[in-house]
């Protein structure tokens, strides 16, 4: 007998026909418990939090077929949701309440094109499927014979998998039906005309998606930096990897891309999007349970959704407050669900952006100088005034990005030949303090005043305030501005 | 019943086909399992425009070969393929099948001796079967006669899905491709003077569960975790043998490569790429050291004659340069007896060498488990600069390019990596007050473009005195693809009573060079 859950038969024993029917639960159950474990999210915390993940797919991608329709690849759907009598039963005392859905060939949903110009999505949930009924003997105790049942019995369940169409509007995608998973959208014009590939939006999370262990504050984790704004054509080349969320999201650009653009940028701040020299945050996020990919145009590979916010990143390099996709997809991401990947500050009132690029190891340059900012020296180490570098909010100065550390260079801007020295030293204060904090000063020595010098600062902005200050002090009888102060690198 | 089965209603006459049908769908939801879980995960990266569902063909858990006297043996494990029909072993799947298949192997089982009087690699190949493990008589119902009775001839009554073996001939230098529909499980050499087996020339080859790494890899992308490699001879000298501990994901694979305890091994020996051995011969050629897994395949010992190595995947050091994402920039192919071509994208550049000639010889290039490398101070351009103006920062000189590929490129520095650089004096002027310097570069477009350094980036400026020698460190970021071009102007500008040539600093009392770089 197997190890496993079974149903023992002794030899020469008269099988009974439940016996027969609790061996096949007792072994799906375990199969499906076995598949579980993989779809199964723990969240780490004072009080620990288990949950499945709702819906979560392998393969399952959609096509387009011959430009008249579209075909969903063979795959499984898997599902933690509730009972759906008739098509999904309550479970029994040998099920799992666990379940999957098999598809084993191509299926073909058609083509929901009604002469409107819509958005449609295409959801599916796991059934069962009565697939053979016969009339079967059934035996009679008192008359001792068997006799044909008349009506046919069900005689083969298969769990497959149940699609539907449901209609969005002309910009939007639609949301779900309760019980149903989203598995692709399909943008369909008013006249008709042929489907492309480019149509389509792949919307289900995959079981490779999936990471493990995450923190119930949505910890990130950030895999891959590459950011790369041209100087030449000022659109981005990305590589971008993380995990945010329990799952795994990336983006991949093969062609520069413009990311200050309305199809990114979260609708909350359209309106900053031809205000000049302001930062912008580079975020990737899951769809609330789905993972969109093809949402954008063919020369972006992705699994999640790129959206292109304002809102700054906390310590942990998630959202610092929620976010939103823009059309076709609107999702709103709550605060710490979508990981930190990139930025870039606005270059001009176009849609151009700053040159930037960070290698994959998250070390960044910023070879532009639009960051530099004129200090005021003062003859005494005291009562320097600091420097705010960024404060957001219309007005505010923002000439640095937070989220990152900051490598800054200070140097002379010319030179003042009737002084004898300078001393310099930067102190770093947090949000709105003028008073420099001793424990954060940094000693930058003895600068002759015939010489042109500089020298390269850390600075590691404040998480809770999300905004910096510096100070410097000259001493000696220099005139004011003659320091110029500038971004010139970044650390993830 | 809330998933595929056959429901009995009470009290029913159950027919045999109950029994089938009913064994078949579990079998198939078993299989589907296995499929959805590892298998389907090489499609993960759900492409921009063409979707499509892919499985691994192959992949073992377990069946590692090795040997036994004078036998070999295969491992306990499993195998699953996903592979067309193969009657009758593996017959077409029936309509409750799944056409995704796997075969159990629950003792070792061992293997002849293939040794035919010839020096050669061979192959060992297997393949899921379905096997008939045990027949009977049984009593089989006479609906004429109501009675039942003997079937004669014995019935199949157990199918069990096993794997089937067989060894292919190679040559004395390759290790014969795979046939169709078969997964590799090892490789072995065998001299023509036959003799003893000998573990060091058994590879065992099946990919394994464990090998694929869970996210799909996008198109390019790769994750290096580990890049030490370091000469033995220490700090700036030449040297044949390094140490390494490489580990990277590449194409939705882990693979690694180490030397073990007090061993070494030669990048430059019998792991370099044929196409690249005549260019690396050259001094002063930068090679990259890649990692990556095979069709199915991924070796798991030293398959090249290195004694001292460890590795899971393939080792190849070539000329082709890594993309910007970090792998590899086009095909390369791995060196005899597997001589397999590794896509574009599906290596992961782990490491760097820099040929010193002949051979073997690699200048010095010792890269941290980090990422932090140093190599021997690389001089790029000596006296090149031009110090024109005084009191203000400005050069007539033009951008100066650090790298490129092919006959007849300068190839100061290597890709995919961001150099540590430095500026230095050679010489004092004692005539003049006090130089300052800034280091400037352009990045993401041709070399030479005046746009390359119209906005310049800027690393702090340095104070050079006259009468000290000084240097400075800074960093470059190449673009990392293959037209990446790094070109920087160095700025020098004389305090005082300068008006250019000597007593100003002059044009020839600085240069510059790479001495580290980055992964």
């Amino acid at each position: 007998m197997a190890i496993q859950g079974t149903v023992p038969v002794t030899t020469l024993e008269r099988v009974v026909s439940q016996d027969f029917n609790r061996a096949q639960d007792i072994i799906n159950r375990s199969i499906v418990e076995a598949f579980r474990v993989w779809a199964r999210e723990i969240r780490s915390g004072l009080t620990p939090v288990q949950a499945d993940v709702t819906h979560v797919a392998s393969g399952l991608t959609v096509v387009q077929s011959a430009g008249t329709n579209v075909i969903v690849n063979p795959g499984l759907l898997a599902q933690d949701v509730a009972a759906n009598p008739p098509a999904v039963p309550t479970p029994g005392a040998l099920d799992s309440d666990y379940r999957f859905g098999l598809q084993l060939s191509t299926h073909d949903p058609g083509d929901p094109w009604d002469a409107t110009a819509a958005w449609w999505l295409l959801e599916a949930r796991v059934v069962r499927t009565t697939t053979l009924s016969e009339a079967r003997d059934i035996f009679n105790p008192a008359t001792e014979t068997f006799a044909p049942s008349g009506a046919p019995l069900d005689k083969q369940y298969e769990s497959q998998i149940e699609f539907a169409w449901k209609k969005g509007t002309a910009s939007q995608i639609p949301s779900p039906t309760a019980g149903f998973a989203r598995i692709a959208a399909l943008y369909r014009p008013a006249p008709g005309g042929a489907i492309t590939d480019a149509d389509i939006v792949q919307l289900v999370a995959q079981v490779d998606d999936l990471s493990s262990h995450v923190g119930i504050n949505g910890t990130a984790k950030r895999d891959n930096f590459r950011f790369r704004v041209d100087p030449a054509t000022l659109d981005a080349t990305f590589s971008l990897a993380g995990q945010s969320d329990g799952v795994r999201v990336w983006a991949h650009g093969h062609t520069a891309q413009t990311l200050r653009s309305v199809a990114f940028i979260d609708p909350g701040d359209v309106g900053d999007i031809a205000v000049a020299d302001l930062w912008w945050y580079v975020y990737l996020a899951a769809g609330n349970g789905c993972l969109p990919s093809n949402l954008y145009n063919a020369n972006i590979d992705h699994r999640g959704l790129i959206i292109v916010s304002r809102t700054p990143p906390n310590e942990s390099g998630t959202n610092s407050g929620a976010i939103q996709s823009p059309d076709p997809f609107p999702a709103t991401i709550g605060t710490g669900k979508a990981v930190h990947l990139g930025c870039f500050a606005a270059s001009g009132a176009g849609a151009n952006m700053a040159p930037i690029d960070v290698a994959d190891n998250g070390e960044g340059v910023i070879p532009d100088d639009y960051a530099v900012i004129g200090l005021t020296a003062a003859n005494s180490y005291l009562n320097g005034t600091p420097t705010d570098f960024g404060v957001l909010g219309p007005g505010a100065t923002e000439a640095v990005p937070y989220g990152v550390d900051l490598e800054l260079e200070i140097r002379t801007n010319f030179l003042d030949p009737t002084s004898v020295a300078l001393g310099m030293f930067w102190v770093q204060t947090a949000v709105g303090e003028m008073t420099p904090i001793v424990a954060s000063c940094r000693d930058l020595g003895l600068w002759k005043s015939w010489w042109h010098k500089g020298a390269s600062l850390i600075i590691t902005p404040t998480a809770t305030g999300l905004s910096v200050a510096m100070a410097t002090i000259a001493v000696a009888n220099v005139a004011n501005n003659v320091y110029e102060l500038r971004v010139c690198g970044i650390r993830f | 019943m809330i998933h595929d089965g056959i429901p009995i209603t009470t009290l029913e006459r159950t027919v045999s086909t109950d029994v089938v049908n009913a064994q078949e769908l579990a079998a198939r939801t078993a299989a589907e399992m296995l499929s959805a879980l590892r298998a389907r995960s090489a499609q993960g990266s759900v492409p921009a425009s063409t979707p499509t569902v892919g499985l691994r063909t192959s992949i073992a858990s377990g069946l590692m070969a090795r040997v036994s006297g004078v036998d070999l043996v295969v491992s306990v494990g499993l195998l699953a393929q996903w592979v067309p029909a193969n009657p009758p072993d593996v017959p077409a799947p029936g309509a409750l099948d799944s056409d995704y298949r796997f075969g159990l192997q629950m003792v070792e089982e061992t293997l002849a001796d293939p040794w035919d009087g010839t020096n050669r690699w061979w192959l060992l190949e297997a393949r899921v079967v379905r096997e008939t493990t045990l027949e009977e008589n049984r009593d089989i119902y006479n609906p004429a006669t109501l009675a039942y009775s003997l079937s004669g001839t014995t019935l199949p009554k157990r199918y069990e899905s096993r794997i089937e073996y067989q060894w292919t001939a190679g040559t004395s230098g390759l290790v014969p491709a795979t046939s169709a529909n078969w997964a590799p499980i090892a490789a072995l050499f065998r001299p023509a003077g036959g003799g003893a087996l000998d573990e060091s020339f058994l590879i065992p080859l099946a990919l394994q569960l464990e090998d694929i790494v869970a996210p799909g890899t996008a198109a390019g992308r790769c994750r290096r975790s580990r890049y030490f490699m370091r000469p033995i001879n220490g700090l700036g000298r030449d040297s044949s043998d390094f140490e390494i501990d490489l580990e990277a994901e590449i194409a939705g694979v882990r693979c690694h490569a180490r030397t073990l305890t007090g061993q070494t091994f030669q990048p430059r020996g019998l792991v370099v790429e044929a196409a690249s051995i005549a260019a690396l011969n050259v001094a002063d050629t930068w090679g990259y050291v890649y990692l990556a897994s095979g069709p199915d395949m991924m070796p798991r010992k030293n398959h090249y004659g290195e004694t001292g190595l460890e590795v899971q995947g393939f080792l190849v050091v070539s000329r082709t340069p890594p993309d910007e994402h970090g792998a590899n920039s086009l095909a390369v192919t791995t060196p005899a007896p597997l001589q397999y071509v590794i896509g574009a994208g599906e290596a992961a550049c782990v490491g760097l060498v820099r040929s010193a000639g002949g051979a073997t010889a690699c200048r010095f290039v010792a890269c941290s488990s980090e990422g932090e490398g140093r190599i021997t101070a690389r001089e790029f351009v000596n006296g090149g600069f031009s110090m024109l103006a005084a009191n203000t920062f400005g050069s007539a000189a033009s951008p100066y390019n650090l790298a490129a590929v092919g006959p007849g490129g300068t190839e100061d520095v290597p890709y995919g990596v961001i150099l540590r650089c430095f500026v230095e004096h050679t010489t004092l002027d004692a005539t003049a007050i006090a130089a300052a310097l800034e280091t400037t570069f352009g990045m993401g477009s041709a070399l030479g473009l005046a746009d390359d350094v119209a906005t310049p980036g800027s690393w702090p400026r340095i104070m050079l005195s006259t009468d000290v020698l000084q240097s400075k460190e800074f960093e470059l970021h190449p673009n990392g693809n293959l037209s990446m071009l790094v070109s920087y102007v160095p700025r020098t500008s004389a305090m005082a009573n300068s008006g250019g040539g000597a007593g100003d600093g002059g044009a020839t009392v600085l240069r510059a060079g790479m001495h580290g770089f980055r992964f």
